[in-house]
């Protein structure tokens, strides 16, 4: 009997392995100065941090340090909003990539910063790596920040280990109970 | 071994126009909560959310930074019986996501970020955050808009985050 008509070619849906994987917590049990993510995992298509943090200084910020990298390496740019006011401006070759203002000493206690920053393209070799960061910050009871920075690390290394530093260009401490959870994204 | 999570825990859908939306009974097992909501509203309002249906006046405090009109603005608001968010257009497609983080740490205040916007003529961009003052964990998130309802397929969709180990 003749075969009449054609034959779709048969079609199977990609396999995609896709995600959102947790790599790492760290919760302090004690204030400290750092924290370190180490031997990151290459393979995924970007890194997100979540943090939930205040410090124990005046002028508290969430700073980056990639590979451990310490020389004037680092670049960014930033905004934030008080509320009723604006702000933004920008720092070059500084020793940190510096990506929120968190609660300090002096703000709202029981309060935390919620800071999300996410990486790109962390384990290419061949480009310089962009952070961007949002965060919201209380500063008081009836005050917050709103903010955003886009960061560079001036370096086409891939990054292995993420020092995430407290206060300002290395002063102050994370307060106990800071969390810092690392994802690999695909 | 790396843990998969950002998983979805509740998603729906409105069928008709609703004044409110809830999302009720969330779990203690995560660690950060993602709410990720789309849709139109029977006029423009800002948008409103009530952690555990709290709508005690002084118990949030909100920061909106937001491009509306040509032109950029920023506000805060505290005293009022929810965060309020932004301001949307009867037209236009709101989609917004809102991040809690330690949403169940029953010691700390909860807070709260939140990016989105409407691309029309009478809508904005927002980028948000504030605090909701309560130290309990957060069961449950009712949705409002002020002065309007949401309209029909109003979209939301809650995930959960665990932390690594």
């Amino acid at each position: 009997m003749p075969i009449i008509g054609t034959i779709a070619s048969s079609y199977r849906l990609p396999v995609v392995s896709s995600g959102y994987f947790a790599l790492a917590t760290t919760t302090l049990g004690a204030a400290a100065n750092t924290v370190t993510f180490s031997s990151i995992p290459s393979g995924y298509e970007a890194l997100e941090i979540r943090m939930s943090v205040r410090g124990t200084s005046s002028r508290a910020r969430v700073a980056f340090r990639f590979n451990g990298d310490s020389g004037n390496n680092y670049y960014q740019m930033y905004a934030v909003g008080t509320g009723s006011s604006s702000n933004g401006g920008a720092d070059y070759g500084s020793t940190f990539n510096e990506l929120a203002i968190i609660p300090d000493s002096s703000a709202q206690s029981g309060a935390t910063a919620i800071v999300l920053a996410t990486i790109i393209d962390y384990d290419s070799t061949t480009k310089k790596k962009t952070t961007i960061t949002h965060y919201a910050a209380p500063t008081g009871s009836s005050t917050m920040l709103i903010g955003g920075n886009a960061c560079m690390w001036d370096n086409n290394n891939a990054i292995t280990s993420i020092l995430i530093q407290g206060g300002f260009v290395g002063t102050g401490d994370f307060e106990a109970g800071c969390t810092f959870s690392l994802y690999g994204v695909k | 071994m790396p843990t998969a999570t950002y998983e979805l825990i509740s998603t729906s859908t409105t069928s008709g126009t609703v004044s409110s939306i809830t999302i009720s009974s969330i779990p203690s097992t995560y660690t950060d909560l993602v709410l990720v909501t789309s849709g139109t509203t029977t006029s423009a309002g800002q948008l409103i959310y009530r952690m555990n249906n709290d709508a005690t006046g002084g118990n949030y405090t909100t920061t909106n930074w937001f491009q509306s009109n040509n032109s950029v603005s920023n506000n805060t608001s505290s005293g009022l019986p929810g965060a309020y968010i932004g301001n949307y257009s009867v037209s236009g497609r709101a989609q917004d996501t809102l991040h809690i983080a330690n949403y169940k740490n029953t010691s700390m205040w909860k807070t709260f970020y939140i990016y989105g916007g409407a691309g029309t003529s009478v809508g904005d961009f927002i980028t948000s955050g504030g605090i909701w003052k309560s130290t309990a964990a957060i069961s449950s998130i009712v949705m409002l808009v002020n002065g309007a309802n949401f309209t029909t397929n109003y979209k939301v969709s809650l995930y959960g985050i665990l932390a690594g180990s």
